[in-house]
């Protein structure tokens, strides 16, 4: 029998939860390889597509992570990403979706060990939550495409 | 006791002294077609067959609302004239909101309207039946047929009990009451698992028509997330190919596409939607798009406290934000 690995895909932010990461890494900080970190200017960028796609597509668990508030490197972009992400997040657990798949953080360039923990954390709950089963059909033709077999 | 054609006369004559004064160069209003429902139109000086077939009725299902997005254009720096019922009131205002139309440029008609009804349950009525409603619904030649029984859920829980507008048409004879949303309540009675299951079916009949947004009177994007058509980024699209589409943006050919447009919809509507339920009665598969729209716009109004379309001059509600928004990080550090 396989174990199931969740698959975690993280926005961060490169001014800050980049940075972090970053720093984690050079600290030697270890945190589960089921992350796949996407760097992107600012939380704000992080268009709800680009998680709806996310989610659709295969991902077990979705984080987005940015600037602590006031601390944007755009002023005020995390601001438009916290409304944005958190009416996101209630349409998701509207939908049936476990409000841990979907995480809204601020984790700022000092704080490798909360980005460790916060990685660590996800990747746990998600596991304990299994496979995401909301449009599991639809996600089994999605990775099959992935693996270059034909779409109908 | 509402008499129809009393009120659409009323209508009428306001129409053409707004035409005939020059105070607008277009009226944008329903017209009655062959049957009962009355369709949209935009009415100039001079077209008197048409002046005269203005009418208002509960049969006015669509959204006058959306003729401005879609004559954008040739509407520019006109002023005009807007028959508007509650709800398109209230998605005229969103339209000011976004600029799509000018505050200085439209001269608002209201008719208060007490719900809709469709004209399916009439078939033998023409244009010329009498239409009279009250309180219990809607009689067409005598034969009456109650509010619930046309199944317009967005029509049953409307808010809007109030109208503003340059010249108003009609009174309420339908009390308004505001009582919990019955789809929602069923939803929020379901497990999570249970409204997964619940929402895979109903995204898995979804033909991505897109007449939702088409119909939607606030759906006003010249450009949409969603439009790239065919030139969605498979593994097999070559780095040429990927040069001339939009990446993420696309539409793909895979199923899970119902889920992504159904979802970003219900997402971009956030702040906007006026619970019109317009999108729900053109949908083609019956997909209760009431449903989905719902779930964001209850999180809007019982966590923000923001009312889409309740005031013209406030900023968009996902172009905005407040220090007070709630965050929950859960557990975020500090």
């Amino acid at each position: 029998m396989t174990v199931f690995e969740p698959r975690i895909v993280a926005f961060i932010c490169n001014w800050c939860t980049y940075a972090a990461a970053d720093l984690a890494g050079v600290s030697r900080l270890q945190y589960p390889p089921n992350v796949l970190n996407i760097r992107v200017m600012c939380s704000g960028r992080v268009n709800p597509m680009m998680i709806i796609r996310a989610f659709a597509r295969g991902a077990d668990g979705v984080l987005v992570s940015g600037c602590h508030m006031g601390d944007c490197h755009y002023i005020k972009g995390n601001y438009y990403a916290k409304r944005r992400l958190l009416v996101l997040k209630s349409l998701l657990t509207g939908l049936g979706i476990e409000p841990e798949r979907f995480r809204v953080t601020w984790i700022s360039a000092a704080e490798a060990v909360d980005y460790q923990r916060t990685m660590t954390e996800m990747t746990e709950n998600v596991r304990k939550l299994g496979p995401l089963t909301l449009f599991s059909k639809d996600r089994q033709v999605a990775l099959e495409s992935c693996a270059g077999s034909e779409v109908v | 006791m509402r008499d129809y054609s009393a009120e659409s006369g009323q209508l009428r004559a306001i129409c053409k002294g707004l035409l005939a004064s020059g105070a607008v160069e277009l009226v944008l209003a329903w017209t009655s077609g062959p049957g009962l429902t009355g369709r949209e139109a935009m009415i100039a000086k001079g077209a008197d067959q048409l002046i005269d077939r203005i009418v208002w009725s509960p049969f006015c299902t669509s959204s006058i609302a959306t003729l401005i997005k879609r004559n954008r254009k040739a509407l520019e720096g006109k002023n005009i004239g807007i028959v508007v019922k509650d709800c398109d009131r209230q998605a005229l205002n969103v339209l000011l909101q976004e600029y799509v139309i000018k505050k200085e440029n439209v001269v608002i008609i209201g008719v208060r309207c007490d719900g809709l009804a469709s004209a399916l349950m009439f078939p033998d009525a023409t244009m010329a039946s009498k239409v009279v409603s009250d309180e219990k619904g809607v009689q067409v030649d005598g034969k009456e047929v109650a509010w619930e029984d046309f199944g317009f859920n967005a029509c049953l829980s409307c808010r809007y009990d109030s109208m503003s507008a340059d010249h108003v048409v009609g009174e309420y004879a339908r009390k308004k009451q505001v009582t919990e949303l019955p789809h929602l309540k069923r939803l929020s009675g379901l497990s999570l698992s249970g409204r997964k299951e619940h929402f895979d079916a109903l995204f898995g009949r979804c033909i991505r028509c897109y007449a939702c947004r088409e119909v939607c009177p606030v759906c006003a994007c010249i450009e949409c997330a969603i439009d790239p058509g065919e030139s969605s980024i498979t593994p097999r699209t070559t780095p040429l190919e990927k040069t001339s589409v939009a990446g993420w943006a696309c539409r793909g050919r895979e199923p899970s596409e119902n889920a992504v447009f159904l979802m970003t919809r219900a997402m971009h509507m956030a702040g906007r939607c006026v619970r019109c339920g317009w999108c729900e009665r053109a949908c083609p598969a019956g997909i209760p798009l009431m449903e989905l729209l719902d779930i964001v716009n209850e999180n809007v109004l019982r966590v923000y406290k923001y009312e889409a379309g309740k005031d013209p001059a406030a900023p968009p509600f996902l172009a905005s934000f407040s220090d007070d928004d709630p965050d929950d990080s859960g557990g975020a550090p500090h």
